[in-house]
């Protein structure tokens, strides 16, 4: 029988993240897994106040400060359905949203990824619609994508 | 609230669907669902001339012996614990997967990301990526252990 221990659940804030939310609770209750809900700055997009075209070196050093990675993680608790209140952990990043998800999985030695077909869409948001495409393929575990219902 | 109550497993007996199908019946037995299993005899691979797809269409005792296979993938001890379901059918994977998905109302569909490979099977590997794009419901993507992606 499979044993899954730790599923991991990115969150956009998205309907659909928080609609694969809903199944990640529902797997770690019936597999006493833990859940590890990331959030991922995507690096691309993030305006910081700094001219616009300035060009994102790839030594660029993370510049969401604590107040702001603090504020992200109470949000992302506020999501959290009670009936896995206390087998959660939170993890904010900052990148490029499959790469960081990938490399979560790898680091927290992840058993199944749990994520929405969808994210945010929007022009802040444009370039993350195929995340979960590329997660699919390059994931070290299996990952369980999931639909929100209105589409 | 989260209803896993009919569970699709594609399987074309590769390395790849049979780890799949170990997380489908994972999931199947905790969420106490059925599981349906099924085999997609691609017609693409029969199309050479009219002569050998005649010879080629496989009649009532292949089939009889293709669900007899599917369900033989379930190991003997857990076989009779399980609401399990053997389908058979001829078509295009990716397209059969997301219609027997939808007129079963499975919830869930359970696949490996590689399947057969070799020149009969050439075109199947994308399989899963079409699933995931167009089911209706959600997939789990399995990937067979040794296929592993390495950061660039």
């Amino acid at each position: 029988m499979i044993k899954l221990q730790k599923i991991l659940c990115p969150i956009d804030f998205s309907e659909n993240s928080l609609e694969a939310l809903r199944y990640a609770a529902h797997t770690a209750l019936k597999e006493n897994a833990t859940v590890y809900l990331i959030h991922i700055v995507d690096s691309r997009v993030y305006d910081y106040g700094g001219p616009i075209y300035e060009p994102v070196m790839p030594a660029m050093k993370p510049v969401i400060d604590q107040a702001s990675k603090d504020q992200l993680r109470d949000k992302l608790l506020e999501k959290v359905p009670k009936e896995i209140e206390g087998r959660v952990e939170t993890v904010v990043s900052f990148g490029v949203p499959f790469v960081e998800i990938i490399k979560a999985a790898r680091d927290y030695d992840i058993d199944l990824i749990i994520m929405g077909t969808h994210g945010r869409s929007g022009i802040s948001h444009m370039l993350i619609g195929s995340v979960a495409e590329k997660v699919v393929r390059k994931a070290p575990c299996p990952v369980l994508t999931v639909r929100s219902s209105v589409r | 609230m989260i209803n896993l109550k009919k569970i699709l497993c594609p399987i074309d007996h590769s390395d790849g669907s049979k780890e799949a199908l170990k997380y489908a019946v994972s999931f199947a037995m905790k969420n106490e669902a059925k599981l349906y299993l099924l085999h997609i005899i691609d017609i693409r691979s029969f199309d050479e001339s009219i002569d050998t797809m005649a010879a080629q269409i496989p009649n009532d005792e292949t089939i009889k012996q293709l669900k007899t296979k599917l369900l033989e993938c379930i190991p003997e001890e857990i076989r009779s614990d399980m609401q399990l379901e053997a389908l058979v059918v001829q078509g295009i994977p990716f397209a059969e997967i997301i219609s027997i998905a939808k007129t079963n109302k499975v919830d869930m569909i359970v696949m490996g990301t590689h399947g057969r490979t070799g020149l009969a099977h050439i075109m199947i590997g994308s399989v899963s990526e079409k699933v995931v794009r167009k089911a209706h419901c959600p997939v789990l993507t399995v990937r067979q252990s040794g296929h592993k992606f390495v950061m660039p």
